[in-house]
């Protein structure tokens, strides 16, 4: 089981944590996939979700990128 | 396929060069920091003649990647006296991308006597350095209407006002926006106006090119396929993003309620008069006589701009951001759109950074010079920083000379730059990137801010580390509003960059090339002289609670002065 911002998911093997995203904004979860990630309570760079492979009973929780001008 | 233009100020030179292979692939930002750490004593005096002005397009102008015709400009600045990129939208980037020109590097200083001249870029790719004598002493506005008269409507400009004239340390180099070509796009931070004044130089005209550059693709096909995916995405997500809907000044909806903009020098005091200045009395004012949603440069899908005309209908001020805002008008006790819109232009026109300006002007209502929250004396103000009053003369210098002539206790400053729209109290991880980053306090340097902004310590400083390099990759090929979409898409932006360059990077390369800019930034700084014990945030955000949390700058200091970037 993945929780994604405190929801249950069915885990899924082989997946990066990008995939996973957009498995999320398929489903309409999320709206946006620019995030900031925290797996398990560390931060995720937006580059590494590209390798970051996703694990049974990871806890992910996901912010938009903070932006402003 | 680029070409970098090299402008001598003292002996009158105009060069062309090829564009360094070892450049290839930076742009904006990183191309900034690789020339100065290349080319520039760090150690200079930033107007003296060992210091360069340098003006680039990011990695990818020219390209039709959206938002990709930002126009960056770095130097040694003279208000941090470290090094600075500031980045602005408008017409010019496009321009250049379109004859072939990557970067323009201004050099040497001239004689003291020497007249001013303006550097003009013909359709026939000529380059020349005209005389400006009869322009010295005009603002921006008249400035490039003359420019406009003289070499045609649709030209861009960068300019400086009286303010860079004068080598005020909050001098802006304005450029000619996007379908009104009105100069109200700012390069506002870190006095950079000063270093183009100090080359007597008034500023850059460019016509567009006779015959416009088509650029070398490695794999056309493939970027152009990318390409349309990423601009369609952020279509998309400009749907829903208050930034297109509104604006930035809808940042004011989460920020003004929760305490976190500047009010009355930075104490936070919340006023019931910020209900003024929320996005529906925003759109309310902007689109009384103009409109929101407009695009700063040709290709921007964000469209955050607008125009914004008085009441007879003409052009007042366009680009009217939240930064302005807050700065101008909270952080003045002044809760009026119109007033803050009229400080606005007359930055614009002067040639001054609407934030450092801003801040500075309410350390004037805290020393009692003017009343708080009257807004036409703030005005008058500004008049006398165009007009160079004594008074005037002082303003021009930056919130940090100011805060000290009036002996002022709660300077809001960090290596010498004024703090810009978000109370570090408010968002500890944006105050550790004002006091960490290499720009000084700059929001465009990474913010944390938003809904779950970390108020733990560790979090914050993690967030604040990712943003900093997030913002640096920005800076370098597009806007930081398209990054809010292109930035979760990084495995397509290096596809897209490897179709451009015919490299193979991977987005953990495109994150290591942000961490390589924000190296050689701190090491042009540490050569200037900067230390890590300078990492610091002013005593009272340390020592006064913000009101509308109770919470003060709490990130030890040790933290704030270590030596590593992350």
């Amino acid at each position: 089981m993945i929780v994604f911002n405190n929801q249950e998911f069915d885990a899924i093997k082989n997946i990066t944590l990008a995939q996973f995203v957009d498995l999320m904004k398929a489903q309409h979860v999320i709206e946006n996939t620019a995030l900031l990630i925290t797996v398990n309570n560390e931060l995720i760079t937006p580059s590494a979700v590209h390798t970051k492979m996703i694990n049974d009973g990871d806890v992910i929780k996901t912010r938009n990128l903070p932006m402003g001008g | 396929m680029w070409k970098t233009i090299r402008i001598n100020s003292s002996n009158n030179t105009v060069k062309t060069e090829n564009y360094k292979d070892a450049y290839l692939g930076l742009g904006g930002r990183s191309l900034i920091a690789q020339f100065l750490i290349d080319e520039v004593n760090p150690s200079c005096d930033p107007l003296g003649e060992e210091a360069k002005l340098i003006f680039c397009t990011g990695m990818f102008a020219g390209s039709g990647l959206v938002c990709a015709d930002r126009l960056s400009v770095g130097a040694k600045s003279p208000l941090t006296n470290g090094i600075k990129e500031s980045n602005v939208g408008g017409s010019v980037a496009g321009a250049l991308a379109g004859h072939n020109i990557r970067a323009i590097v201004i050099e040497d200083i001239p004689k003291e006597d020497a007249a001013m001249q303006f550097v003009l870029i013909q359709s026939s790719g000529t380059i020349s350095l005209e005389d400006a004598s009869s322009y010295e002493g005009m603002n921006n506005y008249e400035f490039v209407e003359q420019m406009q008269n003289n070499y045609g409507e649709k030209v861009s400009v960068i300019s400086i006002g009286r303010a860079g004239e004068r080598l005020y340390k909050n001098s802006s180099l304005q450029v000619t926006e996007f379908g009104t070509n009105y100069p109200c796009r700012a390069a506002g931070r870190g006095g950079l106006g000063s270093v183009l004044g100090s080359k007597r130089i008034k500023g850059i005209v460019v016509q567009k090119a006779k015959n416009k550059n088509t650029l070398e693709f490695a794999d056309q096909e493939q970027f152009k396929k990318i390409k349309k995916e990423l601009n369609q995405a952020v279509i998309e997500s400009s749907k829903t993003s208050p930034f297109s809907l509104v604006g930035t000044a809808s940042t004011i909806d989460l920020v003004g309620p929760a305490g976190i903009i500047p009010t009355h020098n930075f104490t936070g005091t919340i006023s019931e008069n910020i209900e003024n200045l929320k996005s529906d009395k925003f759109l309310e004012f902007v689109n009384k006589n103009g409109k929101n949603k407009h695009p700063c440069q040709a290709g921007c899908l964000v469209k955050c701009s607008n125009i914004v005309n008085d009441d007879d209908g003409n052009f007042l001020t366009g680009g009217f951001e939240y930064e302005t805002i807050a700065l101008c008008g909270p952080n003045c006790d002044i809760y009026d759109y119109e007033a803050i819109a009229k400080m606005d232009r007359m930055c614009d026109d002067i040639g001054l950074d609407t934030i450092e300006t801003g801040a500075t002007i309410a350390l004037c209502m805290e020393a009692g010079i003017i009343p708080w929250g009257d807004a036409i004396a703030a005005l008058e103000l500004y008049q006398q920083i165009s007009d160079g009053t004594e008074l005037g003369n002082l303003l021009g210098q930056g919130t940090e000379q100011v805060g000290r002539h009036f002996n002022s206790k709660r300077i809001p400053t960090c290596k010498n730059q004024a703090l810009p729209g978000y109370d570090p109290r408010g968002s500890i991880g944006t105050g550790y990137t004002y006091a960490t980053t290499a720009m000084g306090a700059d929001h465009t340097a990474g913010i944390t801010l938003g809904p779950d902004d970390p108020s733990d310590v560790d979090g914050a400083i993690a967030t604040s580390n990712i943003m900093q390099h997030i913002f640096a990759m920005a800076d370098s090929m597009t806007c930081m509003m398209a990054m809010a979409t292109l930035g979760g898409q990084l495995d397509k932006v290096a596809e897209l960059y490897n179709a451009l360059y015919g490299k193979n990077l991977s987005p953990d390369d495109l994150f290591a090339a942000a961490d390589t800019t924000l190296r050689l930034e701190k090491e042009f700084n540490k050569q200037a002289g900067w230390k890590p014990e300078d990492n610091v945030m002013p005593e009272f955000f340390r020592n006064e609670a913000l009101p509308a949390t109770g919470r003060k700058f709490d990130i030890p200091v040790e933290l704030l002065t270590m030596k590593a970037t992350k």
